[in-house]
């Protein structure tokens, strides 16, 4: 238990730490006033405004001050939208979570049998052609996939929509080009960790005793194999959550990543910066979650570390 | 059962290496990167490095400037003041996208290995120096790292883009302050390792600085790491910069950047699909030569997956 405690205390100093590069980072480079006002506002105006802001405060006073409405779930305003920060965000979560449990799903759900199928197969050409694959996964850039997808399967054939979410018929193209990479990264990792565990003695004791293959591999062997590709995938759904920024992008998705770009295009820094503090949060969270399923499979863990 | 093959005892950075079998290793390194498919990935990569370098050589029309009234030709059409066609179409400035192409790789290599640069610079410094004095400072600058390793790379990109703004030397130093922390543990890792040495106390006694011990002693023995670390890297850097450049946030225009260029041309898929194809097939072939490329030598060089990345 002590484990999971300094962990959750650890993700805590990770989200105050982020709070505090955030808070500086928006100083550092210009007065929020610069961006609220227009440059032909009056001195008085500036000082107005400042005074109600509390930006005539000392640097630290603020910093409190911003931490104190933060943790009240007061991220701010968008100066460009004049609505809540927190409020958008969790406007635009489902559909960005409906979209990366999808993607995930599909390319974990293939990813996983033709990582361990490579490793079985090592050196065969059933192992050369899932690299392949993942190396090709991993080359074409999402935005190069995404755009062609549309040209065929949109423009020229008219099987599915443009962009935009409205029904079923619109996850299929952003779902299946976010996937391509999940695929390609969790089938080069389950295969490598794969290969780790099967060269290891107890699996090699299991075989001796003749219990059957397909029960080692796929029982003895993929359930330690499996502990890094868990990780993996838990800070890779976080890094989802805005990492579609991309893809969310080509396809017009209403999602987080998608909003973080319009905040990146409109210079909107409180908006951004509420992004960036509710991704830390939701990754601190999601390696707490990873921990508590690791001290599950791997009881190791407890003990030691 | 497959079982690996147990690998021969590899060569320790700190054992004394006489120099034939240094050189008869490096040797082996090259013959094995060559094999097969590497060395058509060597070969198309050597090209596309060097119709970047060679590119105001190569290129037959300039890169930044065209005839508005040869907007938007098809691969293949004649140029008006040139005997040499627009083998690659133009764009909607009529800028002949071959050439645009071309540049374009010089853009991304560009790109890529100064920030790459600046990554593994400041990283390895902070890892070293993390990793050897250890306690506060350690500790500080790990969760830096953690931070930094866990955030969409995108995100915090567009961040430090949207507060220093789009330029050239912007994206390298906001690829190099999103790419360090990689660097940075892979060091303190190794660091940490070193530091108990006996040779590390030896110098300690004998009254060797500090910085001294990190850079005479620690530095030399991490390299070989950090170099496979970073060829991983270079296929994820130009990616990076090129999904920068097609949001509009990278490198800004009119330079022949491959995402802007795709980006360009896409409302115009359908009518003239070479402008966003082109490019878009340069990055893919770029990145995968090189994927295939860091994949081989990090088979070669770090069969015992030192190297996180």
């Amino acid at each position: 238990m002590s484990f999971l405690l300094r962990r959750a205390v650890q993700g805590i100093a990770t989200v105050f730490l982020m709070s505090i590069i955030v808070f500086i980072l928006s100083r550092i480079t210009g007065s929020p006033l610069d961006y609220l006002l227009s440059p032909l506002a009056s001195e008085e105006e500036f000082a107005a405004v400042a005074a109600d802001l509390g930006l005539d405060k000392p640097a630290v006073v603020q910093y409190f001050t911003f931490l104190g409405r933060a943790l009240q779930g007061d991220l701010g305003r968008s100066v460009y939208f004049h609505e809540l920060a927190t409020s958008m965000i969790f406007d635009r979560l489902g559909a960005t979570v409906s979209l990366a449990s999808i993607a995930f799903i599909l390319g974990a759900g293939l990813g996983v049998p033709a990582g361990v199928a490579a490793a079985v197969f090592r050196g065969t050409k059933v192992d050369a052609g899932a690299r392949g694959m993942a190396l090709f996964g991993q080359s074409v850039p999402s935005f190069f996939i995404g755009i062609v997808a549309i040209q065929i399967f949109s423009v020229n054939l008219g099987w599915l929509p443009v962009g935009g979410r409205h029904g079923l018929a619109t996850y299929v193209l952003p779902a299946i080009t976010l996937a391509a990479y999940v695929f390609a990264a969790i089938l080069r990792l389950t295969r490598s960790s794969m290969i780790e565990v099967l060269s290891s003695d107890y699996i090699t004791l299991a075989m001796i005793k003749g219990t059957p293959r397909w029960r080692v591999i796929w029982h003895h062997a993929l359930r330690n194999a499996l502990i890094p590709v868990i990780t993996f995938s838990g800070l890779l759904l976080a890094q989802m959550l805005v990492g579609a920024i991309v893809v969310e992008t080509v396809f017009a998705w209403p999602g987080l990543g998608r909003l973080a770009f319009m905040a990146a295009a409109q210079r909107d820094y409180p908006l951004l910066q509420a992004i960036v503090i509710f991704i830390t949060v939701v990754f601190v969270l999601m390696s707490f979650i990873v921990d508590v399923i690791y001290t599950i499979l791997d009881p190791r863990v407890r003990v030691s570390s | 059962m497959a079982t690996e093959p147990s690998p021969p005892d590899g060569l320790r950075p700190e054992d004394p290496v006489p120099s034939d079998l240094e050189a008869r290793k490096r040797k082996s390194v090259f013959a094995r990167l060559f094999r097969g498919s590497g060395g058509v990935a060597v070969v198309i990569l050597g090209l596309i490095v060097l119709s970047g370098i060679l590119a105001p050589f190569l290129a037959p029309f300039e890169p930044e400037f065209g005839n508005l009234r040869e907007s938007l030709l098809p691969p293949g059409s004649p140029a008006k003041d040139s005997s040499i066609p627009h083998l690659l179409g133009t764009d909607r400035f009529g800028r002949d996208v071959l050439s645009r192409v071309l540049y374009g790789s010089r853009v991304s290599l560009a790109v890529a290995a100064m920030a790459i640069a600046v990554a593994g610079i400041l990283g390895t410094t902070i890892g070293i120096v993390a990793g050897y004095y250890g306690g506060v400072v350690d500790s500080i600058l790990m969760r830096l790292a953690d931070l930094v390793l866990a955030m969409p790379i995108i995100l915090l990109a567009l961040v430090l883009a949207v507060l220093v703004g789009p330029s050239f030397f912007n994206v390298v130093l906001i690829l190099g302050a999103v790419l360090w922390a990689e660097y940075a543990r892979q060091a303190r890792a190794e660091t940490l390792g070193i530091r108990e040495r006996e040779y590390v106390l030896l110098s300690r006694v004998a009254g060797i600085s500090s910085i001294g011990i990190m850079v005479r002693h620690i530095l030399p023995n991490i390299l070989d790491t950090l170099l496979v670390l970073a060829t991983l890297q270079v296929a994820r850097v130009i990616i990076i910069e090129a999904a920068l450049s097609f949001l509009g946030v990278g490198i800004p225009p009119p330079a022949p950047a491959w995402g802007l260029m795709v980006s360009e041309g896409r409302g115009l898929l359908n009518t003239s699909w070479w402008i966003s194809v082109f490019p878009g097939i340069a990055i893919t072939m770029t990145i995968l030569t090189v994927n295939l490329i860091a994949d081989r030598l990090k088979d070669i060089l770090d069969p015992h997956g030192k190297v996180v990345g």
